[in-house]
């Protein structure tokens, strides 16, 4: 589903380039998911929006769904992030001058799909958020801002979903609830998940987890990981 | 409904839009209804100005002829409205053989095209306007012939041979203008009874005009060849200088009025689209990672603004032809009732005004959001999809320089705007980051809440440099349409104050004047020095004779051989001023000097040390030019194209000439002078006066609501640019009140940060609008120059008391919203 061949990032600083990715190698597969962990810095971000289509690598190559994404142009990336590609972001990203259902619909209108209202409305259900469809981001609390971005997330019906440090910004129970339905609603789409975080506990939900250290990608044994399994995942 | 409508309808009711819709509607209202009322104010001053010639334009025929009939078959079949006036002099008789040299004038029965005739069933009675002549057989006599011929209204009196039934006293005509001298009493009668006189024959003085009311402007080219030299045209602004001068100064005033407000407008515009834009950029990397593709996004935003231009400028031209409809309602009773109707170009103008500032101002910063990074969504601290200011600077200058042109017509005002916004602009930005800086080292002791403020100037210095500069301009472009408002207004009134003379009296013979005088003194009624006058022909300039001269110098030009009003003085009347040469001293006694007026001696290319030949009473006189000198002719005292440096043929033959003010109801001792004193002619000025500051009034109204559009444009621009730093100072308050601090300091500090840039840019702005009023005053307006000392002192605090409370109250969320939901929004 997704696969990286030798991705290189490079900036130029003052005292010279600086390697952010050092030629990494990557494969994930159809409904697997995936954490990215690694410490402040280390290029998890970078990595991810590389993945995701959102930034052209210095070097080598990305390949979304069978596509080489880094041989598009950024009008043919945009249009197979709307085909392919949900995101849910570590500050919400959501858009204040619209309602939260309004913000669910927004996917849903830019792919053209038929009756977005009823849809969102469907998905605001779904996440908990029944009767504050009508409310603003500003009147929301972090989690509930959070489980909106989680439903505009789904409802766009990609079968891959990025996530940046999704539980990054709220509380430890919160950030526990929106990982719950998170990984409630991956299970029950089937879809690929790709999740940056630095939280141990939340990347240990994942199938796989890799470490990013100095610009390299290393897999973590699954020995080293906690709670790997797909039945704790349920909760 | 599509994706496109609903961001749009969604951005508008969040607010994001208020101040870029309030920019563009206010762009295209000021110049819609600028236009709009420059245009029917414009027109209907002409109007009004046209009674003064009762038409609009007159065709007079030189040399005594008649006007060619062919001219007004062409008049009528361009579907002009045309009367005939001839003028000529003639003895009027009454009762008892009394008679009295008398300026006939005939007219046709459409008489006056412009304006109305003023009549009374008794002489000085109280008048009534009509708008047509006296009918065939019957004379309106002016009510001051009424004593010397012993007639009342319903008598006979004769002209030449014919008789007329007197069947009114004409207090006033329109066209009574122009020359006052040498016209006898006047006698209207109609056109049809010119031949019966028999006064008309070869040789005699007589005039011929063709009147014409209508597009007078359209036609005059069409008959410049049948014209010839026979023909002179005259419209209003040939017949009356005064009127002239001020409308084209109004004109110049409400072009450069309408400029500024375009500029103002654009501004504004731009600074509200790139806070629009900027904060969509993080709206457009969210659509993009959802999967909108860069085309979609700029068909998506190009569609919001070209529906959004579409509604706002329609919205704009409605709303400026409404105010100008609100204002023309208010003002009724300054303006005439029947005004001229608008035409169509002040609505294209405002039409093309919304769509180049919508293209030039918010187009650009908008289109580049397309280059918006996707990954902005994961570090918002990356750039891309902004345009940069250098690019929307040359932008915008090219559109404010298209549109200004555009709006005026006139390269030289562009040219000037533009020169004078580069100079600024640069001038600005550096004066603003070094006064930036050195606020900032020497105001830093003043306490907590100052040190807050002072930093906050300093740590935006670029940022406030920009605002600075904005502000400058705006403050500068208000400060010179104030002061030049200030000074045209006062000029005018300067012109013809109240009291200024409106009595012209001539003929007073020498044994009569002592008498004259102390009867005006004695009723306490303010009067002008009486001067000797003499008529006279000029015959010669440097022993070229006259004839030779014009037909040489000025075929077309007035015709100079005509008999002059000659006087002679030691002194130089106040209103004169020596242009050229000297006034005459008393070591000047050997020789005959004279002093010629200005235009005058253009027209005959008169220089000092020129020696000119004059018939006076049949004798030859010579003298040398000594000065020339400038002339207020619409002062109403009395001047004359040549002044003598002594009495000329020692006084003999002479007689004299005053004017004086009489109020309304001192007007019977009209009555009791011309009893006393029935061989002096009196002319009464007081309806020209009244014409001349009805239009002074209207001008003025003009102007005044042309200042408070571009006013409310200026405050737009400041309220645009303060909006534009609103997002930054959100989040800084809240990190500063999350830290502890009061919303005293940081109201206080927001105080002192917008006074600090508003003072300095009022003083910039003042700078900037001393060196402009220099250009205007002098150059556009032909006004004195003088130094605005109060602009110095009241730009700075005018500046940081607006600039400081517009800054606070429009900032007043930053102190409402509480800090965590500004941070949970970064």
């Amino acid at each position: 589903m997704i696969e990286t061949r030798e991705l290189k990032q490079e900036v130029a600083s003052r005292e010279g380039t600086l390697a952010i990715l050092k030629g990494i190698d990557l494969a994930i597969h159809k409904g697997e998911s995936v954490a990215i962990v690694g410490v402040s810095g280390s290029g998890k971000s970078t990595l991810l929006g590389m993945l995701a289509g959102l930034d052209r690598p210095s070097g080598g190559s990305v390949w979304l769904g069978g596509r080489e994404i880094t041989a598009l142009d950024e009008e043919q990336r945009a249009l197979l992030r709307g085909e392919l590609v949900g995101f849910v972001f570590q500050n919400f990203q959501l858009l204040p001058s619209l309602t939260a259902l309004e913000n669910v619909m927004l996917p849903l209108e830019v792919k053209s799909v038929d009756r977005p209202q009823e849809r969102a409305m469907e998905w605001l259900r779904r996440v908990g958020l029944d009767g504050r469809e009508t409310h603003y981001p500003m009147q929301l609390s972090g989690g509930e801002q959070q489980r909106v971005a989680v439903a505009r997330a789904f409802a766009s019906e990609a079968p891959i979903l990025f996530a940046d440090e999704p539980t990054g910004n709220l509380d430890t129970r919160t950030g526990e609830k929106i990982a719950d339905l998170l990984f409630e609603l991956n299970q029950e789409r089937q879809t690929t998940l790709v999740l940056v975080t630095h939280d141990t506990k939340l990347a240990s939900r994942c199938q796989r987890q890799l470490e990013m250290e100095d610009g390299q990608l290393t897999e973590v044994p699954p020995a080293k990981t906690a709670h790997s399994t797909a039945e704790q995942v349920r909760v | 409904m599509n994706l496109s409508l609903k961001l749009l309808w969604r951005d508008w009711r969040g607010g994001e839009l208020n101040i870029l819709i309030a920019a563009l509607l206010v762009a295209v209202t000021t110049v819609t209804s600028i236009g709009l009322f420059a245009d029917r104010i414009r027109n209907s001053i002409e109007d009004e100005a046209g009674t003064l010639l009762a038409a609009d334009a007159q065709i007079r025929a030189r040399n005594r002829e008649t006007v060619s009939d062919e001219l007004r078959q062409q008049a009528e079949d361009f579907g002009l409205r045309t009367a005939d006036m001839v003028t000529f002099q003639a003895m009027a008789f009454g009762a008892d053989n009394a008679m009295q040299l008398s300026s006939l004038k005939a007219v046709s029965n459409a008489y006056p095209l412009k304006g109305e005739v003023k009549i009374a069933d008794e002489p000085f009675g109280e008048a009534r306007a009509v708008t047509e002549a006296p009918a065939p057989g019957e004379a309106w006599v002016t009510s001051r012939l009424f004593p010397s011929l012993g007639i009342e209204v319903g008598d006979t009196i004769a002209v030449g041979e014919a008789e007329f039934r007197v069947g009114a006293a004409l207090i006033s005509e329109p066209d009574n203008a122009g020359s006052f001298f040498g016209v006898g009493p006047r006698v209207l009668i109609n056109t049809a009874d010119v031949d019966k006189t028999g006064a008309v024959q070869v040789g005699s003085r007589v005039g011929y005009r063709l009147l014409l009311a209508g597009d007078v402007e359209a036609f005059r080219p069409e008959v410049e060849d049948l014209m010839g030299s026979r023909h002179r045209w005259v419209d209003v602004r040939d017949a009356n200088e005064n009127i002239t001068s001020a409308l084209d100064r109004a004109e110049s005033f409400l072009l450069l009025a309408g400029s500024l407000g375009v500029m103002l407008a654009g501004v504004a515009l731009a600074l509200a689209s790139r806070r629009y834009a900027s904060r969509q950029l993080s709206h457009v990397a969210l659509l993009k990672t959802l999967g909108l593709t860069p085309r979609r996004i700029s068909r998506l935003y190009a569609g919001n603004l070209v529906l959004l231009g579409i509604l706002v400028v329609a919205a704009g031209l409605l709303l400026g032809w409404f105010l100008h409809w609100a204002f023309l309602e208010l003002a009724g009773d300054l303006l005439p009732r029947e005004l001229e109707a608008p035409g169509w170009e002040p609505v294209w103008i405002g039409l093309l005004t919304g769509l180049v500032c919508l293209m030039a101002f918010a187009f650009p910063p908008v289109w580049v959001l397309r280059e918006t990074p996707p990954s902005k969504v994961l570090r918002s601290e990356l750039e891309g999809g902004t345009l940069s200011q250098g690019v929307m600077l040359g932008l915008g200058a090219v559109a404010v320089i298209g549109l200004v042109w555009l709006y005026s017509g006139d390269v030289w005002l562009t040219g000037a705007l533009l020169g004078g916004g580069l100079v600024t602009i640069l001038g600005v930005s550096v004066m603003a980051a070094v006064l930036i800086w050195v606020i900032r080292r020497y105001g830093s002791r003043l306490g907590t809440t100052w040190r807050l403020g002072l930093a906050n100037l300093q740590r935006h210095s670029r940022q406030n440099a920009f605002q600075i500069m904005v502000f400058a301009i705006a403050l500068m472009l208000l400060f010179i349409l104030t002061l030049l408002r200030s000074s045209l207004i006062s000029e005018w009134q300067q012109q013809l104050p109240e009291g200024a003379p409106n009595h012209f009296a001539f003929n007073i013979f020498e044994d009569e004047r002592r008498g004259f005088e102390a009867f005006l003194d004695e009723n306490n009624v303010d009067r002008e020095p009486f001067y000797p006058m003499i008529r006279g022909r000029l015959v010669e300039v440097d022993g070229e004779a006259m004839s030779e001269r014009l037909e040489r110098l000025n075929p077309d030009g007035d015709d100079f051989r005509r008999e002059l009003n000659l006087t002679w003085s030691d002194q130089l009347a106040e209103d004169n001023a020596i242009v050229e040469g000297q006034w005459w001293e008393s070591g000047d006694d050997e020789r005959t000097l004279v002093s010629v007026e200005e235009r005058f001696a253009r027209e005959l290319a008169i220089e000092i040390g020129d020696t000119l030949a004059f018939t006076i009473g049949g004798q030859d006189v010579e003298a040398e030019v000594k000065s020339i000198r400038s002339v207020q002719w619409d002062s109403m005292a009395p001047n004359f194209y040549i002044i003598f440096s002594r009495p000329i043929l020692d006084g003999a033959g002479a007689s004299y000439l005053t004017s004086f003010y009489l109020a309304e109801d001192q007007k019977p001792l009209l009555s009791q002078l011309l009893r006393q004193y029935p061989t002096v002619t009196l002319i009464e000025v007081d309806a020209i006066i009244n014409q001349i500051q009805d239009i002074v009034g209207q001008v003025t109204l003009a102007v005044e609501f042309i200042l408070g559009l571009v006013l409310v444009a200026g405050f737009i621009v400041l309220l645009a640019s303060v909006q534009a730093t609103l997002d930054v100072r959100l989040v800084e308050s809240a990190i500063l009140r999350t830290l502890g601090a009061r919303a005293g300091l940081v109201r206080g500090g927001l105080w002192i940060e917008f006074a600090a840039l508003g003072a300095l840019a009022g003083f910039l702005g003042a700078i900037g609008a001393e060196a402009a009023l220099a250009y205007f005053q002098t150059e556009m307006l032909e006004l004195a120059w003088t130094p605005h000392w109060l602009l110095w002192l009241g730009g700075p605090v005018l500046g940081g008391v607006v600039i400081g409370a517009i800054g606070v109250v429009s900032t007043r969320r930053v102190i409402r919203v509480p800090p965590m939901a500004v941070l949970r929004t970064v």
